[in-house]
């Protein structure tokens, strides 16, 4: 009993020595364990893995109210877009004949819905997709960003926008009762920092 | 009894050893943001752009008002510095370190192809520093021409995708078109029929987290060929994550050997 302890022993005594040097060779940046990284992409998966048709159902649900009363709800796919470098907002305050800009502070680029429809609904398609709901660019590098110092201009930031379409269905024991057409934009992983010219 | 005891002792002294990397011996605690790049720029212009100084603040390292003078090694004498901006940077993503951004003024003394990927910096009392960048290639080359044939301000200065280079020029007369953009040492698009002035093409990092471009354009105008060039891109700069940081200290030591 004593020698299967003693072999016992010896076999742990090897493995504690060669377990942290298989796991720095498969991490390859053992010095950096303890570091921790924040990443970019605020909630959701991006880019779009898009598998389905035109006309299929993004995202559907099925309630009660009461006993006798089943209710349906369901987002059709209308079709969707890839838009590009879409304005998010301004990073300097008042039109000026700049030569040059510093950017030294993060952005973010937030999803929307179209005006008019459910929030609660368009957030529901979102998820569905695995379309993030915002995306954060954060300073770490440094920039120095010439302007034409000729025109007027701001610094500006942009992104890359995904848009899906969707016709959005109520029915109350197979009775319809609400229907719009809408859409949702969320942020891609491409944004941009411009200078815009007046 | 005392042979386990001594197994025990064994396995607790050994422990450590196993733990133990030689790579993190070496590596060094300030390094510049490892970027590969394209600059291209006519001859006696005067162009700024930036570096990025990772420090860690219980290392040695650089202090910013101890630097003297900044010089690209082996090509000093071609691709000028003529001042430089070092300004601490509030980092959002703090990975352990400070940094300083290192705006470098450049100015461009005569014609040609000049390859560098390694900064000299010298300090007030004398001694001097290598300190690895990445691959740059400048392409200095004619002046444009007095009448702009291009307008390249409106072209985006930074992006997050590290894998492609956005371009968004704008023809200044109907009967011109774009007949080339170098946008990589070793890559340019041509068509004789003219280029699309926006669009986005895939670039050849090499590894490295950050690319710079400052494209050459040649626009073909009553068939007279005209040299124009881009503002300057950093393609990856938005998105930097820990393991581009990692990847810069990794890529400053194997330089440095």
């Amino acid at each position: 009993m004593r020698k299967l302890f003693s072999i016992l022993l010896v076999f742990l005594t090897i493995f504690s020595i060669s377990v942290p040097t298989f796991a720095a060779e498969s991490k390859k940046r053992p010095e950096d364990e303890y570091r921790t990284f924040v990443s970019t992409d605020d909630e959701g998966i991006s880019p779009v893995f898009r598998t389905m048709a035109i006309g299929s159902t993004l995202w559907s649900y099925t309630w009660y109210a009461g006993s006798d009363l089943r209710i349906d709800e369901k987002a059709i796919d209308t079709g969707s877009a890839n838009l590009s470098r879409v304005f998010v907002k301004y990073l300097t305050g008042s039109w000026a004949k700049a030569s040059s800009y510093t950017w030294s502070s993060s952005n973010t680029a937030s999803w929307s819905v179209s005006s008019g429809a459910d929030v609660t609904v368009a957030d529901s398609v979102r998820i569905s997709l695995g379309l993030s709901k915002s995306r954060t660019t954060t300073y770490s590098v440094a920039i120095t960003i010439p302007a034409n110092a000729s025109y007027f201009s701001k610094l500006g930031f942009a992104s890359d926008y995904f848009q899906q379409n969707y016709h959005y269905e109520m029915r109350a024991n197979g009775t319809l009762t609400n229907s719009y057409n809408a859409f949702i934009k969320t942020p891609t992983a491409n944004t941009y920092l411009v200078v815009y010219y007046q | 009894m005392k042979r386990i005891i001594f197994i025990l002792l064994s396995a607790f002294l050994l422990l450590p050893l196993g733990s133990c990397s030689k790579n993190n011996e070496s590596l060094p605690n300030d390094f510049f943001i490892w970027m590969n790049g394209y600059i291209a720029a006519p001859v006696n212009s005067i162009h700024t752009f930036s570096l990025t100084y990772y420090y860690d603040i219980n290392s040695k390292h650089l202090i910013k008002d101890n630097i003297s003078r900044i010089s690209w090694f082996g090509i000093e004498d071609k691709i000028y510095i003529t001042d430089f901006y070092i300004d601490e940077m509030d980092l959002e993503n703090y990975w352990g370190y400070d940094a300083y951004s290192v705006a470098l003024k450049l100015s461009f003394p005569a014609e040609g192809i000049y390859h560098c990927n390694s900064l000299r910096i010298e300090l007030t009392d004398g001694s001097d520093f290598i300190y690895p960048l990445g691959d740059l290639n400048f392409d200095i080359d004619l002046p444009e021409p007095v009448n702009p044939v291009i307008d390249t301000w409106g072209s985006p200065v930074a992006s997050s995708n590290s894998q492609e280079f956005v371009y968004d020029y704008k023809l200044l007369n109907d009967d011109s078109k774009i007949y080339m953009i170098k946008y990589d040492f070793n890559n340019q698009i041509v068509n004789e029929n003219g280029i699309n002035p926006y669009n986005t093409v895939d670039i050849n990092m090499n590894g490295s987290p950050v690319f710079y471009c400052k494209s050459k354009i040649v626009v073909e105008k009553n068939g007279n060929r005209l040299l124009s060039y881009g503002q300057g891109s950093y393609c990856g700069a938005l998105d930097l994550s820990g393991d581009d940081v990692v990847q810069s200290r990794s890529h400053a030591r194997i330089i440095q050997q």
